[in-house]
C-alpha cells in the first residue's frame, strides 16, 4: 500500500464521518426553522456572535454549550454502567453506518482508480442491516437501566416498532437488490447512471416505486420519527426511553436521532434516487468536460457572488442599524456570502489566465466533487422531508402501527418481490437494462 | 508478528474473555451484553478469514435478533443479580458436571488438534463472498436448503400452536 492510496483512504473515511457529524448541527437548525415556518413563526433568531445571527444557526452552537453546562442527573436506582453505555451505543452505530454509502464515483491518481466509498464491502447492504438491527440495544438498554416505568414502556414500544419495520424494510430492499442484480451499494448506484428508454434516469424510484414507498415508510419507523414517534409519545409516556437522560447523555441520543435521519436519507438517495449520479450526465461525460464546467462555475461565481455581495452591501447602507451606521450584520453577509467567494473565484480565474485546462487526475477530482455536491443536495432534500413530515402528520395509534407494519406493508412487499422477480426474469438481457 | 496476528490475538482474547464473563457474572443483563461482545469478536475473526457473509449473518442473526429476544425476556422478567440460583451443592451433581465438561472439552480439543494445520493454502478468490454462498445454497444444494426452510416453517407453526390460548 503506497502513500497515495493511504491518503485517499484516510480522506474517504474522514469524509464519510464528517458528512454525518457536520450535517447534524445543520439538521437541528433545519428542524427548528422548518417547524417554525410550518407553524407561522420565525423560529430561533436571537442568539448571536457579535452582530451576526446567521438566521438562527448560532442557536445550535448555544445549544451545545447549554447541554454541556447542564447537570448530568442519573437516577439513584439506575444501573449506572448501562445508563452511560446506552447513548454511546446509539450514537456509535448511527455514525458507523455511513461507511458503506458511496458519495462519488471515482478519482484517478497516478493511473489508479479509487472508488469514493469509505468501505467497499462484499456484503454491502448486509453491513447496513447488521448495524441497523443493533440500534435496538441502545434503546432497550437505556430504557431498562433507567429503572423507570415510562422509560421501560417507551423502550418496549420502540424495540417492537423497530423489529417489526425491519422486516418490511428488508423485503423492500430484496426487490431493489433483485432488480439491480447486486448487493453492493456501489454497483447499485452505477446501475442507476444509465437512461431508461433514452428518456428517464434508471433510478430506483422509477423502476421500484412500491419498494420506495415501503422503504421510506419503514425508514421513518426505524428512526422513531413522526408519524411513528410512539416511543416518545409525550402525552402518554413522557419522553420514552430517554426520560431519565440529561446533559450530554441526552445530547448523544438527540444526535443519534439526527444521525439516523441523515443515514436513512443517504440510503434512500443511494437506492432510489441515483446516489451521486447527476441526472442525464454520467461520470465519463463529467470527466471529459470537467475543464469547461469548472471554468463556467468559476465565471458564474465570480460574477454572481460579487454582484450579490455588492447588492447586500448596498442594502446594509440603505437600511442602517440603530446607531445610524451601516447594518453590520448585512455587511458581514455581504463579505462572507458575496464578495469573498466572488473575488476568490475571480482571482483563481485570473491566475489561470481566464481559462481552465485540467489534467486527467484533476478532472476526475472535479467530477467527483460535483457528484459529491449532488449527493449531498439530494440527501439534504430527504432530511428536509423527514422534518416536513414530522410537523405535518399526526401520530399513529399503537395498534394502527402494528397493523400497518405486519398486515399491510409486509404483504405488499412480498407481492412486489414476486412481481420484481418475474419482471427481472423477463427483461434479463433485453432492452439494455 | 504481523498486524493480522496481533489483530487475531486481540479478537481471540476478547472472545474468550467475554465468553468467560457470560458464565461468571451475576447480573443476567451483563451476561447477555458479554455474549454480544463474544459474537462481535467472532464476527471479526470471520472477517479475517475472508468469510464476510458469515460475519454479517452472525451480527444480523445472533446479535441483532436472537440476543434481542433474550434481552427482552430477561428485562421483562426483571431478573437482577442474585435472582439466578447458585449452582447445585450436590457433590455427585458437581462431579458429574465437571466430568461432562472435561470430557466434552477433551473430545473437541482432540478433534481440533488432529486437523493438519499446514494443509490450507490462501483462500481462493471469491470464497466466502455473497455470490459464492448464494450459488452453493440456491444452485448446488437447492433441495437440502428448501428442506431446512420447511423444517423452520414447521418449527414456527409449532411454536405458535404451543403458545396459543387454551380458550381460543
Amino acid at each position: 500500500m503506497n502513500l497515495t492510496s493511504s491518503i485517499v483512504m484516510a480522506a474517504e473515511i474522514l469524509i464519510s464521518l464528517l458528512v454525518v457529524l457536520q450535517l447534524l448541527p445543520l439538521l437541528i437548525w433545519m428542524e427548528r426553522k422548518v417547524s417554525s415556518y410550518i407553524q407561522n413563526r420565525r423560529g430561533p433568531a436571537y442568539a448571536h456572535i457579535g452582530p451576526v445571527r446567521a438566521f438562527g444557526v448560532v442557536h445550535t452552537l448555544t445549544d451545545v454549550f447549554k447541554l454541556i453546562g447542564k447537570e448530568d442527573v442519573v437516577p439513584r436506582a439506575a444501573n449506572r454502567g448501562f445508563h452511560a453505555l446506552a447513548p454511546c451505543i446509539s450514537l456509535f452505530l448511527a455514525t458507523l453506518t455511513f461507511a458503506v454509502i458511496p458519495f462519488a464515483d471515482y478519482i484517478e491518481l497516478d493511473g489508479v482508480r479509487y472508488h469514493m466509498q469509505a468501505a467497499e464491502l462484499n456484503v454491502g447492504i448486509l453491513y447496513l442491516l447488521a448495524f441497523a438491527s443493533l440500534g435496538v440495544y441502545g434503546i432497550i438498554l437505556a430504557a431498562w437501566s433507567s429503572n423507570n416505568k415510562y422509560s421501560m414502556l417507551g423502550g418496549l414500544r420502540s424495540s417492537a416498532q423497530m423489529i417489526s419495520y425491519e422486516l418490511a424494510m428488508g423485503f423492500a430492499l430484496i426487490a431493489v437488490l433483485i432488480w439491480f442484480g447486486s448487493i453492493r451499494l456501489g454497483d447499485i448506484v452505477q446501475a442507476q447512471g444509465i437512461l431508461l428508454f433514452n428518456a428517464i434516469p434508471h433510478w430506483g424510484i422509477f423502476v421500484q416505486p412500491v419498494a420506495f414507498v415501503i422503504f421510506i415508510t419503514s425508514a421513518f419507523a426505524e428512526t422513531n420519527r413522526n408519524p411513528f414517534d410512539l416511543p416518545e409519545g409525550e402525552a402518554e409516556i413522557v419522553a420514552g426511553f430517554h426520560t431519565e437522560y440529561s446533559s450530554l447523555k441526552f445530547a448523544m441520543f438527540f444526535m443519534a436521532e439526527y444521525a439516523h435521519i441523515i443515514v436513512a436519507s443517504a440510503l434512500t438517495v443511494t437506492l432510489f434516487f441515483g446516489g451521486y449520479q447527476i441526472p442525464f450526465v454520467n461520470t465519463a461525460t463529467l470527466v471529459t468536460y470537467a475543464s469547461p464546467i469548472l471554468a463556467t462555475i468559476l465565471k458564474l461565481t465570480a460574477a454572481g457572488a460579487t454582484l450579490f455581495g455588492l447588492f447586500l452591501a448596498a442594502m446594509a447602507f440603505r437600511f442602517p442599524d440603530d446607531t445610524g451606521g451601516p447594518n453590520r450584520e448585512t455587511l458581514f453577509y455581504a463579505v462572507v456570502a458575496g464578495l469573498a467567494p466572488g473575488l476568490t473565484a475571480a482571482a483563481v480565474l485570473g491566475l489561470l489566465g481566464g481559462d481552465v485546462s485540467l489534467g486527467h487526475s484533476a478532472s476526475t477530482i472535479v467530477a467527483a466533487a460535483l457528484q459529491f455536491g449532488c449527493f449531498i443536495a439530494k440527501t439534504l432534500f430527504f432530511c428536509f422531508s423527514f422534518i416536513w413530515v414530522r410537523w405535518t402528520l399526526p401520530r399513529f395509534r399503537y395498534d394502527q402501527l402494528m397493523k400497518l407494519g405486519w398486515k399491510y406493508m409486509i404483504g405488499i412487499a412480498i407481492v412486489w418481490i414476486l412481481i420484481t422477480a418475474g419482471a427481472a426474469y423477463l427483461t434479463e438481457g433485453k432492452t439494455g437494462l | 508478528m504481523t498486524g493480522a496476528d496481533i489483530l487475531f490475538l486481540i479478537l481471540a482474547g476478547m472472545a474468550i474473555g467475554s465468553s468467560l464473563l457470560v458464565v461468571t457474572v451475576d447480573d443476567p443483563v451483563q451476561a447477555v451484553m458479554s455474549l454480544i461482545v463474544t459474537f462481535f469478536a467472532l464476527a471479526g475473526i470471520f472477517v479475517m478469514l475472508d468469510a464476510h457473509f458469515l460475519a454479517a449473518a452472525q451480527i444480523i442473526v445472533y446479535a441483532g435478533a436472537i440476543l434481542v429476544l433474550v434481552t427482552f425476556v430477561i428485562m421483562l422478567l426483571d431478573l437482577r443479580a442474585g435472582d439466578i440460583k447458585t449452582p447445585t451443592k450436590n457433590v455427585t451433581g458437581r462431579f458429574l458436571g465437571i466430568a461432562a465438561a472435561v470430557s466434552t472439552f477433551a473430545l473437541v480439543a482432540s478433534k481440533i488438534l488432529s486437523i493438519r494445520m499446514d494443509g490450507f493454502g490462501e483462500s481462493t478468490e471469491g470464497l466466502g463472498t455473497v455470490e459464492e454462498i448464494a450459488r452453493t445454497i440456491i444452485v448446488d444444494f437447492t433441495l437440502p436448503f428448501e428442506a431446512a426452510s420447511v423444517l423452520l416453517l414447521v418449527a414456527t407453526i409449532g411454536a405458535v400452536w404451543i403458545a396459543r390460548r387454551d380458550d381460543a
